[in-house]
Formats: C-alpha cells, structure tokens, sequence
C-alpha cells in the first residue's frame, strides 16, 4: 500500500529515539524504525496513537498517495 | 473469465502430467538399481548402512553433540555481545544490530533442532530389541542413550538461555521457556509489527510443508516398495499432511466467527 509517513521528522521535533517513542506508543523500537523506513503501515490505532503523542492530526504524519495506474482506473471510473 | 479458467484447467494437466512422467522416471530408475542389486546379490535393503551406523552408534551421537556444543557456544557468545551492544547503540545502528540477532538466533535454533533430529536419527538405529538383547549390545546402547539425552538435556538449556537474553535485552518480550505455553506466553507479548512477521513467516510455512509432503509421502511409499520399510512411515507422514490441513482450515473458520480476529 502506497503510505508514506514523516513520523521520523515529527519524532525528531519531539527530541525523542526511536526506542522512547516506542514506549511511549507501546510498541517495539523495531516497530518504529519499520515504520519510519516505510517497511510497515501500522493499524488505524497505532496510526492514531503515534499521532496522539507527537500532537498533530494523523493526515500530517501519514499520507496515503494512489499509485498512477490506480488514479487512471479511478479516472476512467 | 472463461479462457482463463481454461487455462487453468489445462496447466492443472500439465502439472499432473509432468509429474507422472517424473514419477515414471525415478520409479524406472529405482526399478533398474533394485534389480541390478537382486542380481548381482549385493543387497538394496539397508542392513549394511544399519549395521555399519549400529557400530559407531555412541561415537557418532558422540560427534554430533560435540559439533552442536561448540556451534551453540559460540552462537550464544557472538549473541551476548550483539545484545550488550544494542543497550548502547544509536537507532541506525541498532537495525542492524537486530537483524545480526535474529540472524544468530535463528542459526542456533537451527543447529540445536537439526542436532536434536540427527541424534533420534542415529539412536533409531539401534532402537531394537532384536539388537539390543543380542551378543552384548545392550551396554553400547545404553552408553549411546546416555550422550542422546545429555545432548537433549543441553539444547533444552541452550534454548532456555537464549530466550532469557533476548528477555534481557528486551523486557518487554514475556513467556516463561521452560512453560509449554510459552509460545502462547511469547506472541502475546509482540506489537503487531513483530506478529504480522510471525503470521507471514507462519504462512510460508504452511506452504512449504504443504509443498513437501506429497514429496516425502511419495519417498516413504517408494522406500516401502523396495525396501519394504514397512507402512508406519506413510501413516505418519499422512497424519501430519493431514492435521497441518486440518489445522489450518479449522483456523481460518474459526478467524471467521465473530470477534474470531479479536482473539
């Protein structure tokens, strides 16, 4: 799925690591660095709750962008 | 929609072709050496590779506890440093760090299950009355079933210290390993990135035993036929295609229900 994230910048702007935002979202530092590496599209919860603590709606860190033959197909739709 | 299922239809017949022909193939192979064997009376039912293994029984159990041992010591060390490395590393360094984890742990799983499997292997060897109550083989065996156990004795620790050092240097992992809910005990613990990387790992094991097993339950069948192994080894290789499949649909059902994906 086409989701692309600035968790990394917003956790930057915290001055946190990867490890304590993990902790502060209850998940593992792996979890945090999949994500940030675009490796992962974590749930709506996690999406939500990583957006709770770095105190931004869930549409700044996480944009979902079509992919261009999915735009063509919506398009000819 | 139609060609397509045509198509299918008619790769479904090629696979099946192809794989008589295959069949054919080893069988007349197989048939050719059985005969060869039959007539020259050299013998193709095993009692050499038998009797040669019965008499090397513990030094070979011996061998494969010894390799296991200081492939799993060292395994165990190079983990030690990898974790105590991670409590100080940078999150960059820290990615690599724990693929190196999961790549070490993952080797000395497979050296301690492999070790294990070998050992039931050669110890199967002796594993007979006929043998062990005969011309004093008795006190060889019971050396040999000494060195099994202390090589199972190892692993089960060896497993035991692995797992309270990936505790260790990650506490948030829970599960006692010496439970036998510990699996149970382990998966509740993972975030769901860790979990969608078991299911897939899990998957993708179901597959390739799906894949192996009709080629294993051939090989036993083929392996009776020509050296009359008895039918045990079918019935047991079937059993197990048999309650992977069950295991797996019944799962999937059961995911269905309400609530089924909450659990």
């Amino acid at each position: 799925m086409p989701l692309f994230n600035q968790l990394k910048e917003y956790r930057s702007r915290l001055g946190i690591n990867q490890t304590e935002l993990g902790k502060l979202a209850g998940v593992s530092r792996q979890t945090i660095s999949l994500i940030e590496r675009g490796d992962y599209s974590p749930s709506v919860a996690l999406a939500l709750k990583l957006a709770k603590i770095c105190r931004v709606q869930v549409e700044d860190i996480f944009q979902y962008e079509e992919e261009q033959h999915e735009g063509k197909e919506n398009e000819q739709l | 929609m139609k060609e397509k299922k045509t198509n299918s239809y008619k790769k479904a017949l090629k696979v099946m072709g192809s794989a008589m022909v295959v069949g054919g193939v080893l069988g007349s192979i197989f048939g050719g050496i059985y005969q060869v064997s039959l007539e020259t009376g050299s013998g193709f039912n095993g009692t050499g590779i038998t009797e040669l293994i019965r008499s090397v029984l513990t030094p070979l159990l011996g061998i494969i506890f010894a390799v296991c041992v200081v492939l799993e010591e060292r395994t165990y060390r190079k983990l030690k440093r990898i974790c105590e490395k991670q409590q100080t590393a940078e999150d960059e360094e820290c990615d690599r760090l724990e693929y190196e984890e999961e790549k070490e742990g993952g080797f000395g799983m497979n050296v301690s299950v492999v070790s294990q499997i070998l050992s039931i292997l050669v110890l199967t060897f002796g594993y007979s009355m006929k043998y062990i109550t005969t011309d004093g083989h008795a006190i060889p065996f019971l050396a040999a079933c000494v060195v099994f156990i202390a090589c199972f004795i190892y692993n089960y620790f060896w497993q035991i210290r692995y797992v309270k050092l990936v505790q260790k240097t990650h506490p948030e992992k829970k599960g006692d390993p010496a439970s036998l809910k510990f699996q149970e005990q382990w998966l509740e613990s993972c975030d769901e990135a860790e979990k969608e990387i078991i299911y897939r790992s899990a998957y993708k094991t179901y597959m390739t035993v799906n894949r192996t097993i009709p080629v294993l339950l051939a090989g036993t069948m083929v392996a009776h036929l020509y050296l009359d192994t008895g039918i045990f080894a079918v019935v047991v290789v079937s059993a197990i295609w048999m309650l992977t499949q069950f295991t797996y649909t019944h799962s999937c059902v059961k995911l269905r229900e309400t609530r089924g994906l909450l659990r």
